[in-house]
């Protein structure tokens, strides 16, 4: 077996193991798949078209077109200082949040996401179902191999890793999904 | 003020004891199964424990440059000395604020401070939002638990609770009560003013405090509001990343047993000027609270805890009495030492005499803190500086006794031959005896 072989099976492994991980945290993950599957995937899930708040680039080229196409209407969302909650509330109407992500954890299944200017922290946080692209090159095998400095989280505000849906077992530990943040986790994996 | 001889017998006939029971139980086995299937992990606990003594040895040091890495991102650092002077400094970042709500994510640094009845004293709307903290806010109790403080509450009180305060009509199915509080506190987010969140780590090298949450309040609480206030207990930093990396590794599998929480919320400064949300300013509230006059004592070494609460769930003691028997904000072994290195013995003395010394809490600790040998050191501080009375007469007849051969000896034969003879009716002592029979009959001979 030649080096290339070996290393491509290697990152197989650990796609897989992503893969389990974010299934085992009650997450969903589809592909690896290329661009314009991954862009009908997200459509797919998407449901019914309502208000979405999104990044300015998810890393799939026309989603937004693709989504307002199907009905979406994207929600401008910069929040200003003066009118901050006026503009804030607009934030009930959001159902959908869609994000690209900056790596992803094979161990843990987690995707980590930069904050920084067309990104809001918003957007995998406020609605109900979040759908974040992946591509498959930047998931490693632990957060030591991701590397928190390599994130470079002093630069922006924000630097988060997701692991599942948001969850609670604060009710007799019982399992319960949503309790403030997403209740469903898409990560769709990009193969090129 | 009550002992926690007092309290305990309350708390161990306390109904609630099994739904704590079952839920340190459901810990236990999610961290065992956590640990086992990470082969990294004793090797993970030996480097945190190294992360935390390399920070303890040079705290003030850190702690400057914590402080210059903050303000370099544009967030501003604050010292507290102890809970008056961070309650000053909460209450004058908010002063302008009265009008918006408060939220709150989980902190104990917060609980030990007394920050909640501070603010609302001063017409403050404050509003806890992890669900947890919100139930026992809405009861008005202090949690039993320091990752999971209404860990004894039944779905049926939770449900009336909801149906006092939130004017719902009642339920007691737990998906219900779940959706209830997301939108009730979904509301409060969106127009709150202030979010007030705990801090699991402070990275010096980068200014970063990070909050681990699972339900994402958390982040709501650090994201909404135009100013959020972190408030920081000063042994919490790490150095960099590369130590903040190893600290995740072993926090969220000692606490619940997951691989990492749902959210490892790294914070940063304030917003950049063109990021589109996110606070616009960031305020760190460092609590000193008698925890550097702990350093270079035999009790520095607690300062290493990172609050996973696994030490609670192992505790056999802690399991029988409950939470609330401790009588303080820091509950089990963790709080049986430090409640009175940082609260006193005045009135927490006899909390490290609630443990067995088993040593379950030692085994299970991510930092590898040697709580028990703690327990010991803090009875010892008692006995040299308040034994009991009692106690001290005790010790001084056994000493008469046990130094007199003839006396010893006789004293033996006269026990051995009233085991004989003594009448096996009569099961306990009167006076200075009553203490040793109430949990035991005399050993009459059968």
């Amino acid at each position: 077996m030649d080096f290339d072989q070996g290393s491509a099976l290697a990152t197989m492994s650990v796609i897989g193991e992503f893969v389990e991980r974010l299934a085992a945290v009650d997450g969903f993950a589809h592909g690896p798949m290329p661009s314009p599957n991954a862009m009908a995937t997200a459509i797919d899930l998407s449901g019914d078209p309502g208000v979405y708040l999104g990044w300015d680039d998810v890393g799939v080229s026309r989603m937004h077109q693709s989504l307002q196409a199907v009905g979406w209407r994207r929600l401008e969302h910069s929040i200003s200082t003066e009118n901050r909650l006026t503009e804030q509330q607009r934030m009930s109407e959001v159902t959908l949040g869609i994000t690209g992500a900056d790596g992803g954890i094979a161990r843990s299944g987690s995707i980590a996401l930069r904050s920084g200017p067309g990104r809001p922290r918003m957007a995998s946080l406020i609605a109900g179902t979040h759908i974040a692209f992946l591509s498959v090159n930047r998931v490693f095998p632990t957060l030591v191999d991701l590397s928190l400095p390599s994130l470079d989280p002093a630069s922006v505000s924000n630097v988060v890793l997701i692991t599942g849906p948001s969850r609670t077992g604060d009710i007799e530990q019982q399992l319960n999904l949503g309790v403030h943040g997403p209740k469903q986790l898409h990560v769709i994996l990009i193969s090129d | 003020m009550t002992t926690y001889r007092e309290r305990s017998q309350v708390g161990v006939v306390d109904p609630r004891i099994a739904a704590l029971q079952r839920g340190t139980d459901r810990f236990r086995s999610h961290r065992a199964e956590a640990v086992s299937d990470f082969a990294e992990m004793d090797e993970m606990r030996d480097r945190a424990r190294a992360i935390r003594h390399r920070v303890l040895a040079d705290l003030s040091g850190y702690v400057e440059q914590f402080t210059g890495s903050v303000e370099r991102v544009g967030g501003r650092v604050h010292r507290a000395a102890d809970s008056e002077e961070a309650r000053k400094i909460i209450s004058e970042l908010v002063a302008d604020r009265i009008g918006a709500p408060i939220i709150k994510s989980k902190s104990m640094a917060t609980e030990e401070i007394g920050l909640n009845h501070h603010l609302e004293a001063l017409g403050h709307e404050v509003v806890e939002t992890d669900l947890g903290e919100f139930i026992i806010q809405l009861a008005a109790e202090p949690p039993v638990h320091i990752i999971a403080p209404a860990l004894d509450r039944t779905r049926h009180e939770i449900g009336q609770l909801f149906s006092d305060h939130l004017g719902v009509p009642f339920t007691s199915v737990p998906t219900e009560l779940n959706q209830i509080a997301r939108l009730h506190l979904r509301e409060i987010f969106l127009r709150a003013g202030v979010g007030i969140t705990g801090v699991n780590f402070g990275v010096a090298a980068t200014g970063s405090v990070v909050t681990v949450t699972n339900e994402g309040n958390g982040r709501l609480t650090s994201t909404t509001p135009s100013l959020h206030i972190a408030v920081m207990g000063i042994e919490r930093l790490v150095p960099d990343l590369a130590d903040l990396e190893v600290m995740l590794e072993v926090l969220a599998r000692s606490a619940t047993g997951q691989r990492l929480s749902v959210y490892t919320n790294i914070i940063t400064g304030p917003r950049r000027v063109d990021e589109p949300d996110g606070p616009d300013a960031l305020e760190v509230v460092i609590l000193d609270n008698r925890r550097t006059s702990l350093l270079g004592t035999e009790l520095e070494e607690v300062l290493g805890c990172i609050r996973c609460g696994a030490c609670l769930n192992a505790c056999p003691v802690y399991r029988h009495a409950g939470g609330r028997s401790y009588g303080s904000v820091y509950p089990g072994p963790i709080g049986a030492v430090l409640s009175p290195a940082l609260f006193g013995f005045e009135q927490f003395g006899d909390l490290p005499y609630a443990s067995t010394l088993c040593g379950a809490c030692l085994e299970v600790c991510p930092i590898r803190i040697d709580l028990p040998r703690m327990l010991l050191y803090l009875r010892q501080q008692t006995a040299a500086t308040h034994l009991l009375p009692s106690v001290a007469r005790g010790v001084r007849y056994f000493t008469a006794l046990g130094t007199r051969p003839a006396l010893w000896r006789g004293g033996v034969r006269l026990a051995s031959a009233l085991r004989r003879i003594g009448p096996r009716w009569i099961t306990r002592m009167p006076g200075p005896g009553r203490g040793w029979t109430s949990t035991r009959d005399l050993p009459w001979r059968r």
